[in-house]
């Protein structure tokens, strides 16, 4: 913890670093989030940033509880006093400081919201356990996550001011340089500080003197008008983005030693701004064309001085609508020369990121369990639930447990016992509780789901590439459960019965390698397909009473084998509605693709009260739609 | 247990023992993922490791005990202009799949805070695990939110604590060690990454080696202590011979060409980041020190590079193949 690795020694990741200064000169942007892969230097960049100015660096661990952040009554002085005083958390000591988030994206919804609110405001409202205080709190905050994990909610994306995908260094030579520090550093962090130490002072005495220029600059009418046009021109909501937008410009124009803004610092602040509050299907906002003849009537002083310009900004600059550069501040301009700008953040990573893949969106068909007021455990992505046993998060605490929670939450039983201390009789303790000041812990946890899916392997799913489809379907919803961390099981019928391929487990991987093995022929056995299925998951119910249980037929529904009666298809609704009664959540896809349709798996998706889809439908445009009502609805229960 | 299998007593299973060595002599290689069917001896190698670590000198009374030399001391230590120490064994501490969050990070400490009335921070397994070895026997298991928090402390170095009522921080630097069974899921990707090196293991299959082990194994179980002693020898060379490695480690001359080598293969393999890279040399220079070879070659490098980059490919949840080229030298030279 006392030695960092040097800011400037980190090889690249120019734009990280640009937003990252970008910040320090002007904090009112907001932050930044930094997106990429693992192993990019991410946090040891942000962790780096102390040495560059006054401000600290305050870490925001995961595991955090509310409390902590918000700050509670201080307990040790209640207690030897008998007064009740604010003691200050996270929020507090984040003022005036970079609040760092390693992994934001896993943090907890509760702290977020707080979070929100505090960036929002930029003070920390504090009304719990019988205190009421407020205080500043204006802080950068500065998140680093890894995609893969889960996405952020929009609504905190769009709290952080900027945005930087980071990937990784593709140049050999540059990679090799990478690997020559760090085992520099490694070997001997002492001397490999000192020899950077130079660069980092001159760093910091660079940032400091944009600092001035930047609470100097205005931002004038040009620029405000040419920031809500870009802001427009991408479709961001609400007005945040093109202030957000004029400052950070503000700032590169300080980092550049300019006292003035110029269309190239709203360019290359655009690359920051936009990329997170682009909406969908507004084009991309890189390079954002300013809006050329409107502002040419505005821009009356257009008289074209840009001899001090970079070279490779000439074909714009003409057509320049700021102010031109007239006065150029002390004559150091050499020194200071205004970096290359940067590149253009267009990488997969960053589209896939912005733009729910299709793969995602599938996905989504799932019923997601609402958020609900059963008690479960267990650990998984598909949704947050008040655990009632020891695991999970301690997230807050109660007054009112429930019968068979013993799970003291001591800090805050503390804290109400507290104030009275004074009042009470004491034997030997010095603080003496009493059953009224007891407090419980409240976990959350997340349940994954138990997937179970039902596959016809029978031989009419071989025709007409029904059984391609169906494995291709399969395979998205798979990857969805890898993500949420479902348990998974695969039952397939064909010919003579059931069979189920993969009791269920934890391993994706093994019940993708089952269906890719799987293979077809013989009659559809449905009932029988349904009916194992329905014991699987029984069995796993009577382990686990608190799963939450999910079935996905896979047929095109033309049963011809029965398996209790005659009739296999009186068979199969029978088995159907197993699953009707038990609540069991179920999700028909139907592969039946033919002209004369029997409308069997219709049925059976009737009998079980499951979701239905054609699997047709999972594709394309029609799926799009589908989806965005469906993530929307998943965003307010999650 | 007073005698643990001898880890030098494990028959065959090469590249986990050589995996678990590197890490010995190096910490900062970033930890050993044995990945393995039931019943081949990993949780045996890793307990194993117990016999094999050294005597140091830590701060007297540092509850997370803080070697003065290293650069990570806690607070309290770091204050201190001059240190008492004492010596220390270092141990395998194990955090066990059911773990709650507050004995992983450390809580608020409930004696002192009922009698006193004082805020004190009871440390968890973290602080014992500082200058450790953090062993988690089914790793995949272990609970989502527990993930984070073990994610948190393994990237800084550093366990921060924000939690009923205490607001502390300690460094929390642990070689992580995690054994598991790929039947029963697999591990997040962020969590893979952080460790160094990979080792999938299997049953041996040559039948001499299965019968020795069954030798030994009925042995050690009729007098352990018998058998323990009738290892020492191999226990004792195994020891010094970490030991002379570690001094020697940071004298490996590494070429410059290694770099380049290094680089190559992260480029060429398309891994993620950087963390591969830099893993890699370090495991090559860290084998290099353990035979004794004064200088990093390519062969050493080509040795770790599956332990190293088998995990870190890109590839999607369910590639199943593993990517690695059959002939590294070629990979090398193009």
């Amino acid at each position: 913890m006392n030695e960092r690795y040097p800011f400037s020694a980190v090889v690249g990741q120019e734009q990280v670093k640009r937003a990252l200064i970008y910040n320090l000169i002007e904090p009112r942007i907001g932050g930044v989030v930094l997106c990429g892969e693992k192993g990019t230097a991410k946090s040891t960049i942000v962790r780096a940033l102390a040495e560059l100015t006054e401000q600290k660096v305050i870490d925001l661990p995961l595991s955090v509880t509310e409390d902590m952040l918000v700050g509670s009554i201080d307990f040790e002085r209640a207690v030897r006093e008998g007064v009740r005083t604010f003691s200050g958390g996270l929020l507090e000591r984040a003022d005036g400081n970079i609040l760092y988030v390693d992994e934001v994206n896993l943090l907890p919804d509760g702290v977020v919201n707080t979070l929100i609110c505090a960036a929002a405001s930029g003070r920390n409202l504090v009304e719990r356990e019988g205190i009421s205080f407020r205080h500043d709190s204006r802080f950068v905050l500065v998140g680093s996550m890894n995609p893969e994990e889960g996405r952020l909610r929009p609504q905190f994306l769009d709290r952080f001011g900027l945005y930087v995908s980071v990937a990784g260094e593709p140049d050999v030579e540059r990679r090799a340089e990478i690997i020559r520090r760090r085992m520099a550093y490694e070997r001997d962090p002492a001397a490999f500080r000192a020899q950077w130490e130079g660069e980092s002072a001159a760093l910091s005495k660079r940032i400091a003197r944009a600092k001035e220029l930047a609470a100097q600059m205005e931002l004038d009418e040009p620029v405000r008008r040419l920031s809500a046009q870009y802001a427009a021109q991408a479709g961001a909501e609400g007005n945040r983005c093109e202030l957000v937008l004029a400052r950070t410009a503000a700032a590169a124009a300080a980092w550049a030693g300019r006292a003035h803004i110029t269309t190239e610092d709203l360019k290359e602040a655009a690359l920051y701004v936009l990329p997170h509050r682009r909406r969908e299907d507004a084009p991309p906002p890189q390079p954002p064309t300013p809006p050329q003849k409107q502002e040419k009537q505005d821009g009356p002083e257009d008289n074209g001085s840009q001899e001090k310009q970079p070279p490779q900004n000439g074909a714009q600059t003409a057509k320049d609508p700021m102010p031109p550069m007239k006065e150029q501040p002390g004559n150091d301009g050499e020194e200071l020369a205004p970096p290359p700008p940067a590149e253009v953040p267009q990488g997969p990573a960053d589209e896939e990121w912005l733009v729910e893949g299709e793969q995602f969106a599938l996905l989504s068909l799932l019923p997601v369990p609402p958020r609900d007021r059963m008690l479960r455990c267990g650990s998984g992505r598909r949704s947050r639930t008040k655990s009632g046993s020891n695991k999970g998060r301690y997230a807050s605490f109660t007054a009112y447990p429930l019968p068979h929670q013993r799970d003291l939450a001591l800090d805050a039983t503390l804290r109400a016992a507290a104030p009275y201390q004074s009042v009470r009789d004491h034997s030997e303790c010095a603080v003496a509780l009493t059953d009224q000041d007891l407090r419980f812990k409240v976990r959350e946890d997340h349940t994954g789901a138990t997937v179970v899916f039902c596959v016809d392997a029978s031989g009419s799913m071989g025709a007409g590439k029904r059984m391609k489809a169906a494995k291709e379907a399969i395979l998205s919803l798979l990857l969805d459960s890898y993500q949420k961390r479902d348990r998974v099981g695969l039952v397939a019928f064909r010919g003579e019965g059931a069979k189920t391929l993969l009791d269920i487990t934890a391993s994706v991987d093994l019940a993708e390698k089952q269906l890719q093995q799987l293979p077809t022929g013989g009659r559809t056995p449905l009932a029988a397909g349904l009916y194992q299925s329905w014991q699987l998951l029984k069995a796993r119910k009577r382990k686990d009473p608190e799963l939450l249980p999910l079935l996905v037929v896979v047929t095109d529904g033309r049963a011809n084998r029965p398996m209790w009666t005659d009739d296999p298809v009186a068979d199969a609704m029978k088995a159907a509605a197993l699953f009707r009664q038990e609540k069991v959540r179920a999700v028909v896809i139907d592969t039946e693709r033919d002209f004369i349709s029997l409308h069997i798996a219709e049925q059976t998706a009737q009998a079980m009260e499951a979701d239905y889809y054609k699997v047709d439908e999972l594709k394309g445009e029609q799926l799009r739609s589908i989806v965005k009502g469906r993530t929307a609805w998943m965003g307010q229960e999650n | 247990m007073d005698h643990p299998y001898p880890f030098t007593a494990i028959v065959g299973q090469e590249q986990m023992k050589l995996a678990l060595i590197l890490n010995l002599i190096n910490p900062a290689l970033g930890g050993v993922l044995i990945r393995g069917e039931k019943g081949t001896a990993k949780s045996t190698a890793v307990r194993g490791l117990t016999e094999l670590l050294e005597q140091v000198e830590v701060v007297e009374g540092c509850l997370f005990h803080c070697r003065p030399d290293s650069g990570a001391l806690c607070e309290e230590c770091a204050q201190k202009t001059q240190w008492k120490t004492v010596v220390y064994t270092r141990r395998v501490v194990e955090l066990p799949v059911s773990s709650t969050e507050d004995r992983v990070v450390g809580s608020l400490n409930m004696e002192q805070a009922i009698k006193k009335g004082e805020k004190v921070f009871e440390p968890g397994l973290l602080a014992r695990a500082n200058g450790n070895i953090l062993y988690v026997d089914e790793i995949n298991l272990l609970d989502d939110h527990i993930v984070d928090v073990l994610l948190d402390s393994v990237a800084m170095g550093v366990n921060t604590v924000e939690r009923e009522g205490v607001s502390y921080s300690h460094p929390a630097r642990f070689v992580l060690v995690g054994t598991m069974n790929p039947e029963e899921g697999d591990l997040r990707p962020q969590l893979l990454d952080r460790f160094g090196l990979v080792v999938e293991i299997r049953g041996e299959q040559d039948i001499s080696l299965r019968s020795e082990l069954i030798r030994r194994r009925v042995d050690y179980e009729k007098d352990p202590a018998d058998f323990c002693r009738r290892w020492e020898r191999e226990q004792r060379e195994l020891k010094e011979k970490v030991r002379a490695a570690q001094a020697r480690l940071n004298a490996v001359n590494i070429p410059d060409k290694l770099y380049w080598d290094a680089a190559k293969v992260g480029v060429a393999l398309q891994v993620d980041g950087h963390r591969a890279d830099i893993t890699l040399l370090k495991a090559a220079c860290t084998l290099a020190a353990f035979e004794d070879a004064g200088e990093a070659r390519r062969d050493h490098l080509i040795r770790v590079a599956p332990m190293v980059l088998g995990h870190r490919m890109r590839r999607l949840p369910f590639d199943t193949a593993d990517g690695l080229p059959q002939d590294w030298e070629r990979v090398l030279d193009e």
